[in-house]
């Protein structure tokens, strides 16, 4: 009973504010949008000439690239009315400059199998270019087979291509082209497999943009909840009824958590459903970012609580809970990227050295050449391991959200297929550890001192 | 069982003194009366009762539970002085959650509210957010949020601060209905006569010792000085009265006479009746609180203690505000 009135207390609190219904309107916009979202089936000659032509344009503007222009012609599917994805295709693809000379300018722009250390390599030739830029552009093709195509231009490449099948079985994994709000169609750069766009609409707007956004506003809003309670002439109040006060402030404590946990029950419970709705895609794992979100936040308000009962001050709560957060979650970012940085530094090394014939490379030669020290990648280790896990949480709630949404292989193109650095274990307990540190300092507090 | 009892109850704020060892019995049906200066610790008297500031040392005891049990406060009500109360209630969903927090059914809660609300006169106001409040309005919700659960004792800080003479009569009122009903209404208050008029016993706390408790007849009796009026026509015999050894002073339309030691009004008495005399009025002349008050705190400074604001002790939580 006394439970449930702290819990309707807290919620009118924060309703007074007019801040929980604010959160909650721009959960239903976002709702709406999801609502507006269509999708229609991209053919593959739309697809790999949309990203040929962005080289042109990247191309055009680099005084060094001889002017290269990227395209197909030609195009035609040669067991029409298949669907895309069952499709056999027969096209040529470009690589056109005004000269020779500009060609071979725009080989060593285009080329990719550059060294990062420096080392010069011979520029791959205009047809191994075009292939690997088709092929960039539409792994999805099966069975394909090229010839070279005489052109009586000296500064053009052409390479026939033909192809029988895609490696989609999915309808839903196949690229399309999203329209907004029924009608409006979207650029390039948003064209995607459905299964990519819910990925996007789940990870990018709700868990991550909207997620930080209800975050940030919740850890301001929560944060007067409890020096509101301690105030002159409040406490009292509260602590003259038949409750005690670790019972009062964890109540409290509960009251915060229950804020968001209904907020983003509400959020990610309607996107769930709307886009369910619209796009056949229910993952049960989108739903269990509620429980995510929520120990998040957790971690968060119990820090403001302590700071709280500690200086009975709202805005030393949100200040010092936002530098904490931030802190926290840079020191899990700086580590992740060191170690990436590292990683991939050291995997163009090896790939370097057996370019250059060299088998099997001594990993202190490796290390020589990490652009990000030993000791301070060791170092951002020790402190991410020992933190609350607010950045890990961050990177496991998007895998479980890719995972419940995308196909291996665009599992894979997200590099979901690696091995995390942290698991869900781990995570939870040392963060509820801090949790439950930081709650015991308050309650000692808040029993320890008069009034 | 007394409802409330202490026993050389201390109190200390690092190097100030806020109780120095008091001793008190409230027993149960009275209206109790603490009186006292600012910061003489009336506040921190109750609070520790209440729990919400820990003794130093001594005992105190609440219903017979150790001061600070928390389930003996669903039979207590409270009303702070400087309550602030969350602007975001109204005075029903207020009432409502106070109700909620000592149990009370949600029968019990839509019975009580609105006649607690009535008794206190805010009924069509109830569901007004409390920010719309005047002070004495909310003064007088803090009453109704003390009393509306039917608690065994009430504890009133400064009950009818803010509050006009209408509505402090109507608190008084108030008060000796919830008396009549059996409850014990403890009041913290420096509006000496407003206490006069209503408590049964009343003790004053200086600069944190007890130096009177008795019921409100008992400190405002004046031994030994009885005023005397004589039938129309009458001249009262001065200088006769004042030859048995009294000190006779005129006192309106009669004369005070005061008792010398070990001797009674009987004699003066018995002599104005044998000269004739008809003894038309005998009034055993008394002191307002008010006089009393100033004289303990001017005999208590001039025997050495601690000038007014010295010394004052607060509690921490007032202080700090």
């Amino acid at each position: 009973m006394r439970f449930i009135a702290i819990m309707i207390d807290s919620y009118k609190e924060a309703v007074s504010g007019w801040v929980l219904q604010t959160l909650m309107i721009l959960a239903g916009l976002l709702m709406i949008f999801v609502i507006g979202l269509s999708f229609e089936p991209l053919s593959p000659e739309d697809d790999i000439d949309r990203q040929l032509r962005l080289i042109t344009l990247f191309t055009h503007n680099d005084p060094n690239a001889g002017k290269a222009e990227m395209g197909v012609e030609n195009f035609i599917q040669t067991n029409a009315p298949e669907p895309y994805m069952k499709g056999d295709y027969k096209f040529e693809a470009y690589l056109r400059t005004p000269s020779k000379e500009d060609l071979d300018k725009a080989r060593e722009v285009l080329d990719r199998n550059q060294s990062p250390f420096g080392e010069k390599l011979p520029p791959a030739s205009g047809e191994d270019i075009v292939k690997q830029y088709v092929k960039d552009s539409a792994p999805y093709l099966q069975n394909v087979t090229t010839e070279t195509v005489k052109s009586d231009k000296p500064g053009e490449v052409r390479v026939k291509f033909t192809t029988k099948g895609t490696d989609i079985d999915d309808p839903l994994a196949w690229k399309s082209k999203p329209k907004l709000f029924f009608s409006w169609t979207t650029g390039p750069i948003f064209w995607m497999s459905l299964r990519q766009a819910v990925y996007r609409v789940e990870k990018t707007m709700v868990n991550d943009i909207g997620a930080w956004l209800a975050m940030l506003i919740s850890v301001v809003v929560t944060a007067g909840f409890i020096p509101n309670m301690l105030r002159k002439g409040s406490l009292d109040l509260y602590i003259a009824k038949p409750i005690g006060r670790i019972e009062l402030l964890l109540y409290k404590y509960v009251g915060g958590l229950t804020f968001v946990f209904l907020l983003a029950a509400f959020t990610v419970g309607g996107v769930w459903l709307v886009v369910g709705l619209r796009t056949g895609v229910w993952s049960p794992n989108f739903l269990v970012t509620i429980f995510v979100l929520t120990f998040y936040f957790a971690i968060l308000y119990a820090i403001s609580t302590a700071m709280a009962v500690l200086t009975r001050s709202t805005l030393v709560a949100i200040l010092v809970t936002i530098l904490v957060w931030g802190l926290v979650y840079g020191i899990g970012f700086a580590h992740d990227t060191c170690e990436t940085i590292n990683k991939e530094s050291k995997k163009n090394f090896v790939k370097l050295k057996k370019q250059q014939g060299q088998e099997g490379v001594n990993p202190e030669d490796a290390k020589a050449v990490q652009p990000v020290p030993e000791w301070v990648e060791n170092g951002l280790y020790a402190a991410r391991k020992v933190l609350p896990r607010t950045y890990d949480t961050d990177v496991l709630s998007g895998r479980l959200i890719a995972k419940g949404v995308l196909t291996d292989k665009e599992m894979k193109d997200k590099k979901y297929d690696e091995e995390p650095s942290s698991d869900w274990p781990e995570v939870l307990i040392v963060s509820f550890l801090h949790i439950a540190g930081l709650m015991a300092l308050a309650c000692w507090r808040i029993t320890s001192r008069d009034g | 069982m007394a409802v409330v009892q202490t026993t050389d109850l201390r109190k200390t704020y690092g190097s100030i003194y806020a109780l120095r060892g008091v001793t008190l019995q409230v027993e149960p049906g009275q209206i109790f009366g603490l009186l006292g200066q600012n910061g003489a610790g009336k506040s921190t008297m109750v609070k520790i009762l209440l729990g919400i500031v820990n003794k130093t040392e001594g005992d105190a005891f609440l219903l017979g539970y150790p001061a600070g049990t928390t389930d003996v406060r669903k039979r207590v009500g409270y009303l702070p002085e400087d309550h602030a109360f969350p602007g975001y209630h109204s005075g029903i969903s207020l009432l409502d959650f106070y109700g909620r927090m000592y149990g009370m059914s949600r029968d019990e809660r839509n019975k009580r509210i609105p006649e607690a609300l009535d008794i206190v006169g805010l009924k069509k106001r109830g569901g007004d957010k409390i920010k719309t409040f005047s002070k004495g309005m909310k003064q007088r919700l803090g009453i109704a949020q003390a009393f509306f659960h039917d608690p065994e004792v009430i504890f009133l800080d400064e009950p009818t601060d803010g509050v006009d003479p209408v509505g402090r009569k109507e608190i008084r009122d108030l008060l000796q209905q919830l008396k009549s009903e059996g409850r014990t209404i403890f009041v913290n208050s420096h509006l000496l006569g407003e206490v006069e008029m209503i408590s049964d016993r009343v003790a004053i706390l200086h600069q944190g010792q007890l130096v009177k408790l008795g019921t409100v007849d008992d400190l405002t009796r004046q031994a030994g000085r009885f005023v005397l009026g004589l039938a129309p026509g009458e001249v009262f015999p001065v200088e006769a009265v004042r030859a048995l050894g009294y000190k006779v002073t005129p006192s309106g339309d009669g004369h005070e006479v005061e008792l010398p030691e070990g001797k009674t009004i009987d004699a003066v008495l018995s002599f104005l009746s044998d000269k004739g005399h008809k003894v038309r009025q005998i009034v055993e002349k008394k002191q307002t609180l008010e006089d009393v008050f100033m004289e303990m705190v001017e005999s208590s400074d001039k025997a050495g203690g601690e000038k007014r604001g010295v010394r004052v002790a607060r509690p921490v939580a007032a202080r700090r505000g």
